[in-house]
């Protein structure tokens, strides 16, 4: 496994984590998911730099020679972009703890908030298709960073595979 | 210096989106009438907001149940919903590349 990938998991666990965490506000009170939210924008950053290559390629040959899944998996990411993009800005504007600490009153309304909502609504659905687009690049980066539990199993002593049952 | 300006095309575009949400929120913001809103809490009393805007209390209130003994029931919560959304989706594509019956030799 590359150092490369291994960062890149690493670095997209912890901000699953993160997210998690940020998802209630209830919970772990508005500070936390505040900071943690600009936090979480920061690491955001980190992973679209890792995937750049990615995105620059995409984006060359959206229309000329991908396949239908790349496409998909393209849309998906841009509007997983511009959705956490939208939940920044609408929490930015109703928000409690982090702009007041600046010294600055925003003016806001019920748009802002009904829109931050949504968007947030709208990233667990998003979340989950993204997961899912890359559930096969995800469970291929853990097999390598466990590989122990796999190479048990396939030891040829303890092997009991389907050329027994036929016999 | 390549890295940077890759960081600053990121927020160049998340700034576009930004401006343009503004623009559209404020549009519809106006448009909307400014009549005051009325919220009736649990136990009868009323918390009226002005000019439409929220009412930062009201928020409050709302917000302030659960507490951190909740926090990883909701958390497991999240990730059930998104977890169910990754299965549906895995398994609704793998239902469409099946073929439909093996044929008998």
């Amino acid at each position: 496994m590359s150092k490369q990938n291994r960062n890149k998991l690493l670095i997209d666990l912890i901000a699953f984590i993160a997210l998690l965490v940020s998802m209630d506000p209830r919970s772990s009170g508005i500070p936390v998911h505040e900071w943690l939210t600009i936090a979480i924008a920061g690491v955001i950053i980190v992973h679209l730099l890792l995937n750049w290559n990615w995105i620059v390629e995409m984006t060359k040959r959206l229309f000329v020679k991908s396949t239908n899944g790349a496409r998909l998996n393209y849309v998906l990411n841009w509007t997983l972009f511009i959705n956490g993009v939208l939940i920044m800005l609408s929490g930015i504007m109703i928000s409690q703890s982090v702009v007041p600490s600046f010294g600055i009153t925003l003016p806001s309304n019920f748009e802002w908030r009904g829109l931050h909502e949504f968007s947030t609504n709208f990233a667990m659905l998003l979340m989950g298709l993204h997961i899912a687009l890359h559930w096969s690049w995800i469970k291929n980066m853990v097999k390598r960073l466990f590989p122990g539990k796999e190479r048990r199993t396939q030891a040829p002593g303890i092997s009991f595979g389907r050329k027994d049952v036929q016999a | 210096m390549k890295i940077l300006f890759r960081i600053l095309v990121i927020l160049v575009v998340a700034s576009i989106i930004m401006g343009a949400t503004y623009i559209l929120v404020n549009m519809s913001g106006t448009s909307t009438s400014n009549r005051p809103r009325e919220f009736t809490q649990n136990n009868g009393t009323n918390l009226q907001s002005p000019n439409g805007n929220f009412n930062p209390q009201l928020d409050r209130q709302r917000e302030r149940s659960g507490g951190i003994i909740g926090l990883p029931f909701s958390m497991l919560g999240n990730l059930a919903v998104i977890s169910l959304i990754a299965v549906v989706y895995l398994n609704t594509g793998r239902l469409f590349k099946r073929k439909p019956f093996a044929t008998a030799k």
